[in-house]
This record gives structure tokens, sequence and C-alpha cells, in this order.
């Protein structure tokens, strides 16, 4: 598989309500990075929705890591979510209630094939959890908090060590620096380029802050009309 | 699996106090419902072995269910009493073994006095047991002014053997201890029987009969007699054989007589009589009380479906403020079916927790009040683990937390279908 994301005249509407809008091509290497905008409802969370199998597209190609998700059954779909992907929202990532660590340990604890890539990479899930952490850097003393007792910023650095753990293929984030302040939004994202760049995950941003743009390989616009990617 | 179990936990703890209070209300539902259960089953079970080694109990003509209550019961008031002279005529009978006579309509500082022969003591049975003192003995029937106390009236009263007690024909309110006439002496103290008999006051019937005619301590009518004497003169046991007796328990040679029995006595000459099967007039009596114990548990199993409601209730709401939860459940690879079932499985400790605790509750409450239920009604309530309906009841409550469960669960998978990664609203 040598192509992270493979979409073609893919047409995408929720359930009982008309069709939001269609994508001509869209093609993604691996190890790439994509970034996504366009003007508020013009789709781009629903494309992450499809991106991430939890939608299923109307009309059109859609192949995600080699796998063709128009033909595969929901159960399956989550199967490849939970296995090979990671998710990071704008806000409100985290089961508050959990520590920082057991957070982050979710997708090896929920996924044998995750936990393997972990050990695989780190000798133990855990071990890789405490990289990522440093890296993103969290602090060791927050390890053990309960989530929600964590700031903002020091919550979605969380989410992304959570995104990354175990050997996700390809890492999807939406809007995950509307929430932060502008000191912050610079370092978050040189954060997710670098663990993405080593984690050699293909990496999907979706934002409406074009000043984001420059960073990444590919460039999507959504509009009202039908986009195509540079 | 753990890491589900765990998640699931850690989430109602974060709710705890609403969840709490989900777990309690359901909590006493059951408490109420076990409870209502236990007493039918208990007072069922009391009530029917409140008399036993009786074939046959003869009060005047007149309705079993009253001579059964007076007479074992001491509940209610004879409306006539039967002449002595029924007692050898009943003892003449072919099928009767035993005769003992029973007098009643005094009281002791609230407790019922009984006339009865000595020989009561060795026949009269409870629940199957027979009757054993715990001090002392029977009354000789040859002496005046000997009682015998039931174990709750010497509990409640602090008796001990030997103790002076002011026996008076009525009310039996206390006198002015400096009257120096002797009043009855106690001689016995019977163990505890879980029956009438631990309330009961009996002396023989000879010291009844002198009770009715003022002799002994005591204010009648205005007038203060002195002990042992009216008129001057001191009764002898002879002018003391009763003259009325209100009712009669009657042992069979064989069980099998019984209606025999009854056809001989219910013919006999002289005043009409009645005679009344113990077992039979208590499942009539307890068959017409059904309505009130159908009701109580109906009652109950409403309460216990508001409970369950309550349950459901609150998932639902709390579903709301969970839907971002779910979200990130989903995004991490989480099915709906997945979400439906740790929901499902929430839902269902908390109902058992909720189990758990009524029954708890029940118990603490059934061991608390039993003191007090044995004393008041007689009724012995049994503790420990339930069995038989109780446990039905249980698996019934059980069984309805199992349909409950299924609305939040199910809800909850709509949800995260419906709202994918983003659910339209955060509480």
């Amino acid at each position: 598989m040598t192509l992270a994301l493979d979409l073609e005249d893919l047409h995408v509407g929720w359930a009982g309500q008309d069709e939001l809008f269609a994508l001509a091509n869209l093609r993604l290497e691996k190890g790439q990075s994509l970034f996504i905008s366009g003007s508020s409802g013009s789709g781009k969370t629903s494309l992450l929705s499809v991106l991430s199998g939890v939608l299923v597209a109307r009309k059109g190609r859609c192949h995600v890591l080699g796998y063709d998700f128009t033909a595969l059954a929901a159960p399956a779909r989550d199967q490849v979510r939970g296995e090979s992907m990671g998710i990071i929202f704008q806000q409100f990532n985290l089961l508050g209630f959990m520590s920082v660590l057991d957070n982050v340990l979710m997708p090896t604890r929920l996924f044998a094939r995750r936990n393997e890539g972990a050990c695989r990479l780190y000798g133990s899930a855990f071990k890789q959890a405490q990289s990522l952490l440093e890296q993103l850097g969290v602090a060791p003393q927050f390890w053990h908090q309960a989530a929600h007792q964590l700031s903002v910023g020091q919550q979605q650095r969380v989410a992304a060590a959570r995104a990354f753990m175990g050997e996700p293929m390809l890492v999807l984030a939406d809007e995950p620096t509307s929430a932060l302040d502008d000191l912050h939004r610079d370092r978050f994202l040189e954060l997710l380029a670098s663990v993405g760049g080593q984690a050699r995950a293909s990496l999907v941003v979706v934002s409406h802050d074009q000043r984001l743009a420059n960073r990444f390989d590919q460039r999507l616009v959504l509009g009202r009309l039908a986009g195509t990617s540079e | 699996m753990t890491v589900w179990l765990k998640l699931a936990i850690l989430s109602a703890w974060s709710r705890r106090l609403a969840v709490g209070l989900v777990v309690a209300s359901l909590g006493l539902a059951c408490a109420l419902v076990l409870t209502v259960q236990q007493l039918r089953t208990d007072s069922r079970l009391s009530f029917s072995q409140a008399v036993s080694g009786v074939d046959l109990i003869v009060g005047p003509r007149g309705s079993a269910t009253e001579i059964l209550l007076y007479s074992v019961f001491q509940l209610g008031r004879p409306t006539a009493n039967m002449s002595a002279k029924v007692l050898p005529a009943l003892r003449d009978l072919p099928m009767v073994s035993w005769a003992l006579p029973i007098q009643l309509g005094d009281s002791y500082q609230g407790f019922p006095v009984w006339g009865a022969e000595a020989e009561f003591f060795q026949r009269f049975q409870v629940h199957g047991q027979a009757i054993t003192f715990k001090e002392g003995q029977a009354f000789d029937p040859n002496v005046l002014y000997q009682v015998v106390l039931g174990a709750e009236v010497a509990r409640r009263l602090n008796h001990r053997l030997g103790d002076s007690l002011v026996v008076t024909h009525g009310s039996g309110q206390a006198l002015d201890k400096s009257h120096d006439d002797s009043p009855f002496i106690l001689v016995g103290i019977l163990q505890p029987t879980g029956g009438s008999v631990d309330r009961a006051v009996v002396v023989s019937v000879a010291s009844y009969e002198a009770l009715h005619h003022g002799w002994g301590v005591g204010e009648f009518q205005g007038l203060r007699l002195g002990a042992f004497s009216v008129a001057g003169q001191k009764p002898s046991l002879d002018d003391l054989q009763p003259r009325e007796y209100t009712a009669v328990f009657v042992g069979l040679n064989s069980r099998a007589q019984v209606f025999a029995a009854r056809r001989a006595i219910e013919q006999l000459p002289g005043a009409p009589l009645t005679a009344v099967l113990p077992g039979v007039a208590l499942d009539d009596l307890w068959r017409s009380l059904s309505l009130v114990e159908d009701t109580l548990l109906i009652i109950g199993f409403a309460v216990a479906a508001t409970g369950m409601l309550s349950v459901v209730a609150v998932m639902l709401v709390a579903l709301g403020a969970r839907r971002r939860e779910l979200s990130i459940l989903r995004a991490l690879g989480a099915s709906p079916a997945r979400i439906f079932s740790l929901l499902y499985l929430e839902a269902i400790v908390i109902g058992l927790a909720g189990l758990l605790l009524g029954f708890v509750i029940q118990q603490m409450g059934l061991y608390l009040s039993s003191p007090w239920l044995r004393e008041s009604f007689g009724l012995s309530v049994s503790l420990g683990l339930p069995s038989g309906q109780t446990l039905l009841m249980l698996a019934a409550l059980f069984l309805g937390v199992l349909v409950a469960a299924f609305v939040p669960a199910l809800r909850a998978y709509r949800l995260s279908l419906a709202d994918g990664l983003n659910p339209a609203q955060l509480y």
C-alpha cells in the first residue's frame, strides 16, 4: 500500500440530508501530510468522518490505508480505525475522569495490533507512552492526574500522544489548534509534524486557519463546488 | 474486557452522586418489595402454626373465625361463654383423648389473663413445639393465686420468680401496695415460643373464678374486699368451680376422626356448640386477608417499577452529558454495538447494586424490628439468605433491571451512530 488515501469522484452527505460536497480526486502518499481547509459548513468535518470510516460516502471511490471503505461493513471500519488510526479533535479529546496515562494507553489496551506495534518499537506500550508524552512536553508529574485537571493546551498534547500510540498509519486532526492561543498553536503543530515524521504516519489536518497550510505536503480547499487537491 | 470494565467503573464513579441516588432509590424500592414478601410468608407461617397439637377448638355456637381469633390469638371478645358442663360431656366422647378449657376476658397490665388447667402446659403446643419453662413450674391447681407468665410479659414487666402480682378483674390497674392482702405469686416463667402464649398471664381455673368474683386483692364495684373473703367468709375450692368456659381445646385419639368428632360435639344436648378445625379456619381467615396481602404486594411492585424508571431516567439524562465521551470512544475504534454493551453493563451493575442494597436494608430492618414484631404480634420473622418466593421476587426484580437497562443502552447506540465523531450538542 503506497497510498494512504485514494479518493475519486467522492460524493459525501449525511443520511436524510442533501449532499454536502463532491470531491474529484484526492491522493495522499504514505508518510505525507495533507491540509484541508474551507469555509465553515463546507464539510471538512464530514470528510474526516469519511476518512475515519464513521460515515460512508454516497458514491465514488474511497480507499483508505488500502481498504475499500465503501465495501467494508461498519464493524470492520471501526476495527481499521481502532488499529491503524489516531484522531485528534479540537477539544474534549480525553476521558476526563481517567488519568493522563490511562487515556494515552487506551488504543494499545483496546487493540492487540496496536499493542504489538508499541512493543515492537519501544518494548512496551508504557514505554512508548512515556516517550511520546516527553516529546510532546507533558511532564511526568501530570501523568497520574485526572485528565480534566490539565489545561487545554496540555490536553491537546496528551491527545496527540494518544493518537500516535502503537503504529498508526494515519492520524486525523480536526481543528487541533483552534482552541489554543497563537504561541501554543505553532508549538503544537511543530510537535505534531515531528512526531508524525518519526512515526512515519500520514497526517491529515483540517483547519479554517490558512496560516498553517505551509507546513504541509498537500493542500485541499473544500468549497461549495468540487475541490481538487494541489 | 477489563479495559471496558475499568472504563465503566471510572465513568460511573465520576457521576457518583447521581448514580448513588439512583442506587438508593432502587434499593428502597427493592427493600419494600422484599419486606412485604417476607412478612406475608412469615405471618402466614406464624399464623398457621399458632396452634398445633390441637385437633378441635370448641366454643358456643357462632362464627368459627371468631372462636379462632379469641381462643388462639386473644383478639376480639367472646360474645358468650359455654357452660362448664360441656367439659365432662366432651371428655366422655369416645374419640376424645383430652379436653382442656380456657377462660379469657381479663387482662393484667394490658396482657390477657388465661384461666387454664395445669395439664394445659403439657398439651398446648406452639409451632409444633411444646411449651417449656424457663424458670419455675406450672401452678398447683389446688393452690390459689399462683400465676405463670409468658416470656414477653415477664420480660416487659421485669418480673422474677416469687414476685407478687396484683391481678385484678377488668382493666388491671396497679393497686395501692400498702394493701396487705396477698396478691398472686409468680411461680413460673415460660420460654419464648413466638406464639400468643408469650403474652399470656396464666392462672388456674379456680384462681380465675376467684378473680371474677372479686376475691383476691382489689376494688370491686367500689367496695374494698379483703382477701379470701366475701361477706367475711373464705371460699373453698368447691366454691370456685368454674361455671363457664370461653373455649375448650380438644385432642383426639386419631386425627382421622376429626369430622366425626365435630359432628358429635355439635349434636351434644344442651346449648349448641361449634367445633372448629384450626387448620381449616386459619386458612379461611388467611384467604380473607389475601386481598390486603395482594394489594401490598402490588404496591411493592409499583414502587419497584418506579425505582427502575429512575435508573432509566437518570441514565438517559446523563447520556446527554456523555455524548462527547461516547464519540471519543468511537474515535478510538469502539463500534456502536460496543457502546451499547458498555452502557448496558453499567445499567446492570447499577441495578444489581440497588437490589443488593435493598436486600441489606430489608434484612437490617427485619432484624431491628423483630423484637417489636414478636412482642406485639407474636410474629417471628426469619432472616438470612433469600429462598423460595423471596428469591423469585429478587429474580423478577433483576429481570426488570435487565429490561430497563435496554433503554439507555439503545439510546446510546443510536446516538453514537448518529453523532459520529462530533455530537450535535455538547451539554
